[in-house]
């Protein structure tokens, strides 16, 4: 389970981690058991908890005897005072977001492999939040990009020069949301006496990817081991009196492919 | 057991129809999907308290499972499938 091999780094930041499923103790003990599981799995009989948290999977007949008493799965991120900062569901049961993933939209450094790459007025750090995903893996493409001294680069939306723009190559089986990109800032261009989105701090780009879970692509994706997934950087900066000529930097990704883990409880 | 044919073994045999027969995907039959944003507490709402049993026999409560900066605290659909 990707979730353990965070746990350290999570505890360390003083976030403790809990799951909850209808399943009884004697499942989960011995699911904790196989995956090495040391975070609190928590048997909820009934699943009177998750009824009483509102998110009961109420479209799963009662005759469907596997499936019914399951909640629409999901993350709540909760502070000291068990009040919500965050959560995170998915609209397909199939799709589940990474815990990197996670980590990243909340602004965490995770601890995977990055990609410096430097480039004219910017320097550049990418990585995908995870090496490994499975057909429903909700995962992001991250670039963190660092402006040098004096550099403006645009935000999106901005007219009259290049707004920053990080496009991802559609490819069969994995879909793409548009990209996240932080609050810009307001820039007075005195000169012109002109404001204008910008960034200048490092900022961080997140474009979320969903390896498609539907019986045709898990057939699909049924021997491939890996993917590249291939983008490009588009951006134009600037400083206090010269604009810097458009650049295009290409972008790649490469994560391993596993297929969706069917083992079940042996009895 | 399953030896002798009876009426248990029969009823045992229609469940596994039954459950090899549940599509994976794509449920025509069920309800719509409600908007699964809007279930659940929101942000900036506390949520409630609980006390379950672990997989180690031991029970716990919301409050003791909350770190000194909170909790990531997930809902899945089994540990058995």
């Amino acid at each position: 389970m990707e979730l353990q091999g965070r746990l350290d780094s999570l505890n360390r930041q003083g976030i403790a981690v809990a799951a909850v499923s209808y399943d009884s103790v004697s499942v989960l003990a011995d699911f904790a058991m196989r995956r090495g599981i040391t975070f609190p799995l928590l048997s909820d009989p009934g699943s009177l908890t998750i009824k009483r948290y509102g998110i009961f999977n109420t479209t799963i007949p009662g005759s469907n005897q596997q499936s019914y008493g399951v909640p629409f799965p999901g993350t709540f991120m909760l502070n000291e005072r068990a009040v919500v900062t965050s959560r995170f569901f998915e609209p397909a049961y199939q799709e589940r977001n990474t815990v990197a993933s996670i980590l990243v939209k909340l602004g965490n450094q995770i601890d995977v492999a990055a990609t410096k790459i430097s480039s004219p007025q910017i320097e550049i750090t990418s990585f995908a939040t995870d090496s490994i995903v499975a057909p429903g893996s909700h995962f992001s493409v991250v670039l963190d990009v660092r402006p040098g001294q004096g550099i403006h680069v645009y935000a999106p939306g901005v007219t009259g020069y290049k707004p920053i723009e990080l496009a991802v190559e559609p490819q069969k089986w994995v879909m793409v949301t548009p990209a996240v990109y932080p609050r810009p800032e307001d820039y007075h261009f005195k000169p012109l006496d002109e404001h204008v989105k910008v960034f200048q701090q490092p900022f961080r780009i997140v474009q979320d990817v969903v390896l498609d879970a539907s019986p045709d692509a898990q057939d699909g994706l049924k021997n491939v081991t890996a993917l590249t997934l291939k983008g490009t950087l588009k951006y134009q900066a600037c400083d206090e009196r010269v604009c810097f000529s458009p650049q295009s930097v290409p972008l790649a990704w490469r994560v391993n492919v596993r297929q969706l883990d069917r083992e079940r409880v042996k009895r | 057991m399953c030896g002798s044919f009876n009426s248990s073994c029969v009823v045992a045999a229609a469940l596994l129809v039954s459950c090899l027969a549940i599509p994976t995907h794509g449920q025509s039959t069920s309800p719509a999907l409600p908007d699964i944003q809007k279930l659940g507490p929101q942000v900036g709402e506390r949520v409630p308290d609980f006390t379950l049993v672990d997989q180690g026999g031991r029970s716990r409560t919301l409050r003791s499972l909350l770190g000194a900066r909170g909790l990531m605290l997930l809902f899945f659909r089994s540990a058995d499938w």
